[in-house]
């Protein structure tokens, strides 16, 4: 009963974050912060695999996630502040250069 | 127990994309981490709960607080732009729904376990160190590349400092 409440709602936590992304009209550090939250319902769902079906790659696929998650933070958020220093803002509209 | 952290992670994951305010965004991804370490602990993974908090909330929610200082934004920036994207965006959600849905009934079999009486701190380090040490070294190279470029992209171009330019300095006919 646990696992496949946890597994639910972690693919519900997935479907709301992809919903955000898609309806977020304030500031692309919603969108990283998002992403964090997509990554965190991914590693909940492997913990549940580990649970039921006792295998331990599961485990290690969520290290592995926790190390990409990480550094693509920080890449992503050096690249956010150098952008808000060529340009100034963050806004998703100042992202229209090539009229998309 | 685990019916209350999984109502609470589902409520501050939505209240993390409605709030008006960048700062109170990353406070409830730190509220959603939280939730989500104690559900690892539900499941007997306290390795991995331990490990979230000290790297999720003590760096990367850090990191998240330090870039919104760093910038000047405002908080009631809720122009309704891009609301042209709206139909391919909803037609999207469904098809998202719709496949996840579709997979709710099916009998999803694994054949292969390795698991035998030990705790998760055990289980994970006797695969890592032995046959996945490959994937190890390639998620610590990763992190090394992911913080010498965060370290080069910060820096900020200095105009006034001298560098050696060693082959117009040691030419016969230098200017």
């Amino acid at each position: 009963m646990t696992h496949e409440l946890i597994s639910t709602t972690s693919i519900l936590i997935i479907l709301i974050s992809i919903c955000s992304i898609l309806l977020n009209f304030r500031n692309l550090i919603i969108l990283l912060i998002t992403i964090e939250i997509i990554l965190l319902a991914l590693c909940l769902i492997l913990s549940t695999h580990t649970h039921t079906l006792l295998l331990t790659l599961s485990t290690i696929i969520i290290l592995q996630i926790l190390t990409i998650a990480a550094a693509e933070t920080a890449i992503g958020l050096s690249i956010l502040i150098t952008y808000y220093r060529t340009r100034g803002t963050i806004t998703l509209k100042s992202l229209s250069l090539l009229r998309g | 127990m685990t019916m209350i952290l999984c109502f609470n992670m589902m409520i501050t994951s939505l209240i993390m994309s409605t709030t008006k305010s960048t700062m109170y965004s990353a406070m409830w991804l730190m509220m959603a981490f939280m939730n989500a370490a104690l559900l690892l602990t539900m499941l007997e993974m306290e390795f991995l709960a331990i490990l979230m908090m000290i790297v999720y909330v003590g760096a990367i929610a850090m990191l998240f607080l330090f870039a919104i200082m760093m910038l000047n934004l405002d908080s009631m920036n809720n122009t309704h732009e891009n609301t042209n994207l709206l139909p391919i965006s909803m037609l999207i959600m469904m098809m998202l729904t719709l496949k996840t849905l579709e997979q709710t009934n099916k009998n999803h079999t694994h054949t292969m376990t390795s698991m035998e009486n030990k705790n998760n701190l055990e289980n994970m380090s006797t695969h890592m160190y032995s046959n996945y040490s490959s994937w190890f070294m390639m998620s610590s190279m990763m992190l090394l590349m992911s913080m010498m470029a965060a370290m080069i992209m910060s820096n900020k171009e200095q105009h006034t400092t001298i560098k050696q330019q060693l082959f117009t300095q040691l030419q016969r006919h230098s200017k």
